[in-house]
């Protein structure tokens, strides 16, 4: 075997024990993650959207910090975390004994995808802004997030 | 259909016309602010407040308001409103000064649904980035509650509005009545001989001293000056 041949190897390994283990995902598990990322993201983003409303008083640098935070956790691609089967609350599993997403979330895969896509770029857009320093295109970045966020939220989260 | 000329008859006060355009101006924008999200939001909650001023503003002037404008005015039995459907389905003659009964319970229904629907939004979260201001008061669950439920209520306005339109459109195509002129000038096109005594208009400082308390009431819900922070 020739080193490239080992590296494919172990590449392949990687990828398909990746894929494994988020198949073999236990549905509880899968709902506490994505809830879980879901509640930092908000917690990053309250501040950013308030400051872009005019709520709270501007802070530069509160700003940048959630904004470049908020990318970070969303890096952990959410979206990864609702294999099939994590459609339905888990009892007794404390926090997954709930789950708001609605059965679209699967049933409309490609739709629900490209929600997330959505937000993944206007999350980057924001990041590229607060870098910017631009007072005002960091406030219509955020404005552009909550947007993207409502997308999903319209489509596949129950209320 | 009408054998002498109209008569053009006094039937709505400025209060009830500036109420009825400011609302479908408010209505709109809160629709178009509350699809497109975002920063807009800041917009679709004033526009929010307002239009629950304007709703309470009817509603007192429906109970102290001009005679045209009064509840007691314009809700009929139901007797009475079996009684004009059929005559407006036999295109018999049925004219009222006022609203008459089928258009007289719509106000009722359209004020009932736009009152639940700025109320709710009060109590309202997006889970996203905005809370009405009264969300504190009743916790996550409940307030999740009635974002469902004002997100329902829109949906059965639409239906609303376009039953209102379209009744205002078979009124205008199919009777020759233009109530949108009416709603804009505030004269109604009546034959000669439409029963019923002539409109009393309530004065503009009573519309003015009611249209400021409905404006302070919503002002003292949505930033409660008075409570502790």
């Amino acid at each position: 075997m020739t080193r490239f041949t080992k590296i494919g190897l172990a590449l392949a390994l990687t990828a398909s024990a990746t894929s494994i283990a988020y198949a073999q995902m236990k549905p509880e598990d899968a709902i506490r993650a994505r809830q879980s990322i879901m509640r930092v993201v908000a917690l990053n983003f309250g501040p950013v959207a308030q400051m872009a409303q005019g709520k709270m008083p501007w802070n530069k640098e509160a700003f940048v910090a959630n904004a470049l935070r908020l990318e970070s956790v969303w890096a952990m691609n959410p979206h990864r975390f609702f294999p099939a089967g994590s459609d339905k609350a888990v009892a007794g599993a404390k926090i997954a004994s709930f789950t708001d997403a609605t059965p679209e979330a699967w049933s409309k895969g490609e739709d629900f995808k490209k929600a997330f896509d959505g937000n993944t770029q206007a999350i980057a857009k924001l990041a590229a802004a607060a870098k910017s320093g631009d007072e005002a295109a960091m406030k219509s970045a955020a404005g552009d997030v909550g947007k993207a966020c409502k997308v999903c939220h319209d489509d596949f989260r129950a209320k | 259909m009408t054998s002498a000329a109209p008569v053009s008859t006094p039937a709505w006060d400025l209060p009830v016309r500036l109420f009825h355009w400011a609302l479908v101006l408010l209505v709109v924008g809160s629709v178009v602010t509350g699809l497109l999200g975002g920063n807009l939001m800041v917009w679709h909650m004033r526009f929010g407040y307002a239009i629950l001023a304007l709703v309470l503003f009817r509603l007192l002037w429906g109970l102290a308001g001009s005679s045209t404008a009064r509840f007691s005015d314009f809700l009929y039995g139901p007797r009475r409103v079996a009684g004009f459907a059929g005559a407006l389905l036999k295109r018999r003659e049925a004219h009222y000064l006022g609203h008459n009964p089928l258009g007289g319970w719509m106000v009722v229904v359209l004020l009932a649904a736009l009152l639940f629907q700025a109320s709710s939004g009060l109590f309202a979260n997006d889970d996203i980035a905005v809370e009405g201001p009264l969300y504190p008061f009743i916790g996550k669950d409940l307030s999740d509650r009635l974002t469902g439920l004002h997100k329902l209520n829109i949906k059965l306005i639409y239906g609303l509005v376009a039953l209102h339109v379209a009744a205002v459109l078979f009124h205008w195509l199919a009777r020759g009545e233009n109530l949108v002129r009416a709603m804009f000038s505030g004269d109604k096109q009546l034959p000669p001989g439409t029963p019923g005594a002539p409109a009393r208009f309530a004065g503009g400082g009573r519309a003015l001293a009611l249209a400021i308390l409905s404006g302070l009431a919503v002002w003292l819900l949505v930033t409660q000056p008075f409570s502790n922070p």
